[in-house]
């Protein structure tokens, strides 16, 4: 059950990782580029969201494995699991997003 | 050697975080000087469609106007404060253009100008006029020089 948690965790934070480690770095880029530093972190942080869900899970194979055992052989604790894991690192992923989308200023906390 | 290593990656992710930290602090005022490019691009853009629709009815009515002002300004010292010269002559001159070619008093623009003393954040610039075309785009070569106050 430990092992459970501390992959929920892990999962969430190298999503928000990829986020904001990806958004950040990719505005030090657009800066040396001579492209507007926001925009270009807001416009990655769209695009980059899904991939920093499967870099997260460890890319897609092993999840679908799973999924498709939980579905066709009837495991659904592993179903389960892995449906919590992707939450996770959905949510982590999504609150990498929304702190890029509020340091713009346009939205308000 | 591994601990040469290991100093050798924290300085780069420290210089790394340090960058990302700069561009972070500054990337609100980047993004803003790139809009007011773009905006400024655009009204250029704009402008110069205005003015050649302009032009192109100052043609038909066979009138010579003044289109445009040209300052050579030569200066020796802070290009910014060259910029700052320029402007202030702009200002005394600007309403020329627009008007007739034949309305123009060449006398009177040269006594405006020559060995006019100007005042430009504390220090008194002299500027002479070497030469000064009137045509279509005047031209005005100046000389400007920081004399003590």
């Amino acid at each position: 059950m430990l092992a459970f948690f501390q992959n929920i965790l892990y999962n969430f934070f190298i999503s928000l990782g990829v986020m904001i480690g990806g958004c950040f770095f990719g505005g030090v880029a657009a800066t040396l580029n001579g492209h507007p530093p926001l925009k270009t972190m807001l416009d990655l942080c769209n695009r980059i969201k899904v991939w920093a869900i499967i870099v997260a899970l460890g890319g897609t194979i092993p999840s679908i494995k799973v999924l498709e055992i939980g579905i066709f052989n009837g495991e659904v604790r592993g179903l389960v699991k892995q449906v919590v894991y992707i939450l996770s690192a959905l949510l982590g992923a999504h609150i990498g997003y929304m702190l890029i989308y509020y340091l713009e200023g346009s939205g308000s906390l | 050697m591994r601990r040469i290593y290991s100093l050798i990656s924290i300085g780069v992710i420290g210089f790394l975080f340090g960058v990302m930290l700069m561009n972070l602090f500054h990337m609100h005022t980047l993004d803003r000087l790139y809009r007011i490019q773009n905006q400024l691009a655009n009204q250029v853009i704009d402008k110069d469609i205005k003015l050649k629709g302009l032009n192109a009815s100052i043609k038909e009515s066979n009138t010579l106007f003044i289109k445009d002002i040209e300052i050579k300004l030569d200066f020796e010292g802070n290009l910014l404060f060259k910029d700052m010269i320029e402007e202030n002559i702009r200002f005394f001159i600007a309403d020329l253009v627009g008007k007739e070619l034949s309305q123009i008093d060449g006398q009177m623009l040269y006594k405006i100008l020559n060995s006019r003393i100007i005042e430009i954040e504390d220090k008194n610039v002299k500027l002479t006029i070497k030469y000064l075309i009137i045509a279509e785009t005047i031209e005005i070569s100046i000389a400007a020089t920081v004399i003590n106050s």
